[in-house]
This record gives C-alpha cells, sequence and structure tokens, in this order.
C-alpha cells in the first residue's frame, strides 16, 4: 500500500511538473513586471479585488489592476451612471474611490495576501496631484507597478483631457517618471486623432508600458424623456461593441513603439484576448467581461491555455505581433 | 450558477413567472435578488437583477411533479421569480421554455431585517414591486407578527401574485388607478388612512415599488414617524458592488440617531443631514432604512 501511496504521488508530482510547464510558458514579463500569465482585470471592472474573491482564485490571474485611485476620495457623479447599449455598455461613474490613503490602509493588505501581481490605477486633477499619489504608491507595500489614467481633465490648465493633448501628456508623465522607480504603465485614451502620437509621446517621456484602449466617449438618449441616459449625459464606452476599435489601435500602436502594449477593448473569450496578442499586446486585460460573468477572466485565462496546447505554442512571445499581413 | 427552467407563465398581460430549477437551493433571505443571464450571446450583454419571490421545494407543493415510470414523488428544487415585460431583456425571457439553461448569481444583497420589525407590518407595493413581499410576508406570519398588505397597480392587470398572498391569509387592502379592483386611486392613499387609524402600537412599513410611490411612502412615514424601509431597483452591471453602477445618495447618519429613530424617538433632521454618500443598491442594499435616502436625487 505504502508503494502505491508513493507511486500515486509520484504521477502527481509528474502532472503538477507538466502543468508548472504549461503556465511558465504563459508568463509574460511587462515593464519588468514578471506576470504568471497575460491577464489582467482591468481597473474600474474589478473593484479592489476583494468583491470578486468569492467568485475566482486571485491567485490565477497574471495581474489585478484595482480601481482608480486619487489623493482624496472622490464620490462620484450623480446617477444614473450606466446604461446598457447594444452590444455594450456606458459608464459615467466618475472616478468613485476611496483615496490613496484609505486604500493603502484597508485595500491593499486584502490584496498582499494573494500570490497575484497588484498594479494600481491612478490619477489626479493636477500634475501635482498626479505626482503625490504616485510617491504614495510608490513607499507602500505589495504594489507591482502603477497604471496612469490620463484620461481626466486638467483641472488647473483648462478642463483639457491630458490624453488627447501631446504636451500635456508629456508633462505629466514626465513628471510622475520622476516621481515613482516603481513600473510605469500609461493607459491610453482612444478619444484622439491619433493614438500613436500620444503612444511616441508617453514612451520619450519614461513609460515602461502602455495600455490601451480606455473607453470610447459616448452617449444615450431616452425619447420618451427626451433625456440623456445618463446623469452626467456623456460617458465611456466599453463591452464587445468597442473590441473592433480597440484591436486596430492596439495594432498601430505596436508597430509605432517599441513598448510593451497591454490590450483592452471589450474582451470576452480567450479568442479575443489572442486576436489582441496577435496585433502585437503582450498581455491583455479583461474588463466589462467581468460584470457579465465574475470568473470571466479565469475562463479567458483558461481557454489561452488551451489555444496555446493546441497550437504549440511555447510563449507568448512567440504569439504576440504574429499577424499574418 | 448554471440552472435549468422549470416553467415560464404568463400571468397577466405584462407579468410572467419563471420557474428555476437548482441542484442546490442557497439560503435566501427575504428581500434578496439573483442576476440572471438568459443567453451566452453578448446582446442583450448584462444580467438582469431579480427579487426572489418564492422558493421552490421548500415543502410539497400541490401539482409537484411526478417522475414517471419511478412512482416517487420528486419535488421541484428551486427558486421562482415574477417579472414584468419591459424591455430587451424581459421581451426575451418570455420565449424561454422547460429545459433552457439559465445562469444565475445569487443570493445578493441585504435583506429586510426582521430585528428592524417592531409593532404591526404593513407592506406596500405598487406592481412588479410585490416581488419581495411573499418570502419576507412567509417569514412574518411564521414568526407570529401581525402583517397587512397594501397593493396597487395600475388597474386589475397590474396586481402580480395577488392569489398567492391570498393563500397566505393575511390582510390585504388594493387599489387600483382605474378603480378594477379595490379601491380607486394610489396605494399610498390607502397607507394614509391605514396611519389615520387609531393604532396604539408602533407600525413598521416596508415598501417597494416605483420610485414615485416610494417617494411619497417615505414622507407620508416620515410624517406619522412609522419606521420605514424600502427595497429599490437599479440598472446594474455586476450586482457584486464592483462596478458602482447601481448608486443612490444616501444621508450619513450616525448609528447612536439611527437607535434613537428605531426606538420611535424623534431626532433633529439637521442631524441626519451632516454628510452624504452614495450607496450601491447591490451590495448596500437594495433594502434601505427609508431616512437614509436622499430622495430628492432619486
Amino acid at each position: 500500500m505504502g508503494r502505491s501511496v508513493k507511486k500515486a504521488e509520484g504521477t502527481r508530482l509528474k502532472a503538477e511538473g507538466r502543468k508548472n510547464k504549461l503556465l511558465a510558458s504563459l508568463s509574460v514579463n511587462i515593464a519588468g513586471i514578471q506576470l504568471k500569465n497575460p491577464v489582467m482585470t482591468a481597473s474600474g471592472t474589478f473593484g479592489y479585488g476583494e468583491e470578486f474573491a468569492p467568485y475566482l482564485d486571485l491567485n490565477k490571474l497574471g495581474a489585478v489592476i484595482v480601481k482608480g485611485i486619487s489623493l482624496k476620495p472622490r464620490q462620484g457623479n450623480p446617477p444614473p451612471r450606466i446604461v446598457e447599449t447594444a452590444a455594450g455598455m456606458l459608464n459615467s461613474i466618475g472616478l468613485q474611490n476611496v483615496g490613496v490613503e484609505v486604500f493603502v490602509e484597508k485595500k491593499l493588505p486584502f490584496l498582499r495576501k494573494f500570490d497575484t501581481k497588484v498594479i494600481v490605477n491612478f490619477f489626479g486633477d493636477s500634475i501635482d496631484e498626479y505626482c503625490e499619489v504616485a510617491k504614495v504608491l510608490d513607499s507602500a507595500e505589495g504594489v507591482a507597478g502603477l497604471e496612469m489614467n490620463i484620461s481626466c481633465p486638467n483641472k488647473q490648465e483648462g478642463w483639457l483631457e491630458f490624453g488627447t493633448n501631446p504636451e500635456m501628456t508629456s508633462r505629466v508623465v514626465g513628471a510622475v517618471r520622476k516621481s515613482t522607480k516603481l513600473p510605469l504603465i500609461v493607459k491610453l485614451s482612444p478619444n484622439v486623432t491619433d493614438i500613436t502620437i500620444i503612444a511616441k509621446v508617453a514612451q520619450d517621456a519614461g513609460a515602461d508600458a502602455l495600455s490601451l484602449i480606455n473607453t470610447l466617449s459616448g452617449m444615450a438618449v431616452d425619447v420618451n424623456t427626451r433625456r440623456p441616459k445618463l446623469g452626467n449625459i456623456i460617458g465611456g464606452l466599453s463591452g464587445p461593441a468597442i473590441k473592433p476599435v480597440a484591436l486596430k489601435m492596439v495594432w498601430q500602436t505596436a508597430k509605432a513603439v517599441r513598448l510593451p502594449i497591454i490590450g483592452i477593448g471589450g474582451i470576452m473569450t480567450a479568442a479575443d484576448a489572442i486576436e489582441f496578442m496577435l496585433v502585437g499586446a503582450s498581455a491583455v486585460q479583461v474588463g466589462t467581461a467581468n460584470f457579465v460573468d465574475p470568473q470571466a477572466s479565469i475562463k479567458i485565462l483558461e481557454g489561452i491555455g488551451d489555444y496555446f496546447k493546441k497550437n504549440k505554442i511555447k510563449s507568448v512571445k512567440e504569439l504576440v505581433g504574429s499577424l499574418r499581413v | 450558477m448554471i440552472a435549468d427552467v422549470l416553467y415560464n407563465r404568463k400571468i397577466l398581460p405584462a407579468y410572467y413567472r419563471l420557474g428555476i430549477g437548482l441542484k442546490k437551493v442557497p439560503s435566501f433571505k427575504p428581500g434578496q435578488f439573483i442576476m440572471l443571464r438568459i443567453t451566452e450571446q453578448v446582446d442583450p450583454l448584462l444580467r438582469r437583477p431579480f427579487g426572489v419571490y418564492r422558493i421552490l421545494g421548500s415543502r410539497v407543493r400541490g401539482q409537484g411533479s411526478r417522475v414517471r415510470g419511478q412512482g416517487s414523488r420528486v419535488r421541484e428544487q428551486g427558486i421562482e421569480i415574477l417579472y414584468k415585460v419591459v424591455g430587451k431583456g424581459t421581451r426575451l425571457m418570455t420565449a424561454l421554455k422547460p429545459g433552457d439553461k439559465l445562469d444565475i448569481l445569487g443570493p445578493l444583497g441585504n435583506s429586510f431585517e426582521l430585528s428592524h420589525s417592531t409593532g404591526d407590518i404593513i407592506m406596500i407595493a405598487g406592481g412588479i414591486g410585490i416581488a419581495p413581499f411573499y418570502l419576507l410576508a412567509e417569514r412574518l406570519k411564521a414568526e407570529g407578527f401581525r402583517q397587512r398588505l397594501l397593493f396597487g397597480g395600475r388597474s386589475k392587470d397590474d396586481l402580480p401574485g395577488l392569489d398567492d398572498f391570498k393563500k397566505l391569509k393575511i390582510n390585504i387592502k388594493i387599489s387600483t388607478q382605474d378603480g378594477s379592483v379595490g379601491k380607486k386611486g394610489l396605494v399610498t392613499d390607502l397607507l394614509k388612512s391605514e396611519l389615520r387609524t387609531p393604532n396604539s402600537k408602533l407600525q413598521t412599513i416596508y415598501a417597494c415599488g416605483p420610485k414615485g410611490m416610494l417617494k411619497e411612502v417615505e414622507r407620508v412615514a416620515k410624517t406619522a414617524n412609522a419606521p420605514c424601509y424600502v427595497s429599490l431597483d437599479n440598472v446594474m452591471a455586476c450586482g457584486i458592488g464592483a462596478c458602482l453602477g447601481c448608486a443612490v445618495k444616501s444621508r450619513a447618519q450616525s448609528s447612536e440617531l439611527r437607535v434613537q429613530r428605531l426606538k420611535g424617538l424623534k431626532s433633529p433632521l439637521s442631524a441626519l443631514h451632516s454628510e452624504s454618500s452614495y450607496k450601491m443598491v447591490c451590495k448596500d442594499g437594495p433594502v434601505f432604512d427609508a431616512w437614509e435616502i436622499e430622495w430628492e436625487e432619486v
């Protein structure tokens, strides 16, 4: 009996070895952050991780990107804040968050318990605010990297969105770069004439990686009441409806910069994620799909594993940018 | 959680009963809800929230199903929801047939807390707002509370599930706006006359229905200084407190003030308005102390 237990144990270890080998093939390094796989959860769609812990094993994820954090807590926009549209949804949450202090004290300790990378999305109303948040996060324990949301207005300089203006993008990314030693991912807005211009500017200002796309600006109207369907009138469109737009932007940007790219935009399935990798994304973020199915990120990850196995792909690198044109 | 459609019956021109079979029925408290996904397609994309109306299989039902050839009685196990056809999602739901697969998430949200129930209970429902009250009425009955249901709608076709409540043999008062059944007028008028009736006991009000109705219920309850709890409905994306989409503005209150009020003591209203914030219907609710909500912003 002792022998059969030993044998079973040997089989188990072998199986585990095979599994680890498979997992190893999914590992990827983004901006100096070693991820066990290329699947992350997009900011604003995964709370602070704790909301999803009852539904999936956070340890399995490549990274968790938390809800965007600002220097002070933010209340967010008046309701209605979301509305469903054809194959997508509009949101105008208004960046509601607990503020960096509460985040570090109350939310981060929970995430530290898991064997996944925590990437903190953050933003500010001014360049100084961006830098201050980055500094606080820089000294916090358990933060693997930062993702900068540059799709918010510069309240000190004419309310123009940082990420829609190359000069402002350059200044804010450059200033944050000097405020933190952490790997810095810049999340790009798609609401621009040419995303590659902003991408290059962010690269030159010191970004370590780029993630794209943020939501597309949009609105919806109720014809009976003749009122906008969102309290904020306009909002950000996400979900499967925006995937073709996002793919094109990732493809263009991948050709224009040397930085690693994280693809975001309407990823619902493993095939969607692989499309992004084929056009040049080294990793992906699952967003709106988390709302539809809290286990979406894990299912997508498993599907990517199956695709790698079926197509005998040995590394993420081998797949990234391998689009045949 | 993958589930089966047991039945999908039209009970009124715009209202359906959907029986959902579950291998294992989690414990649902009165007021809790599920997020339902009826298709793997991406349009409609999001799940829809539905209050749990009844638990199936908790007792032998009149028409319990029988597995042919086995001769043994098998109870349908699961939950029942009531729904009103209002949009794309609910229109698609009307086509569901027994055996179709569903994906449900739940139980979600908080519930009606019987520890908050003081004195007699008044449940007040408008139309599909009846949904969370069947489980509550069952519980209240089991625990020996005196309860009344005030149920209103536009017409007799807007009182779904009325027969179920009649079978519970509880005190029911009905109103319709067109007078097709019950007292002609608004259900909140019924509430006003209830509260005018001399009653030495404190009455606790539970309400669910359209926002206009809930606003009026809150106003009437406040005037009568009666504790009042409302179950809110809202557009939701996730149902688990992550998307922050289903926000309602709430007044901040100290717990001390709440306790005072629950005891029926008057507290200065100005103190209740100290600081406001957004609460999420899915996680902080769907049941709220009516005094907690900034009704001007609903």
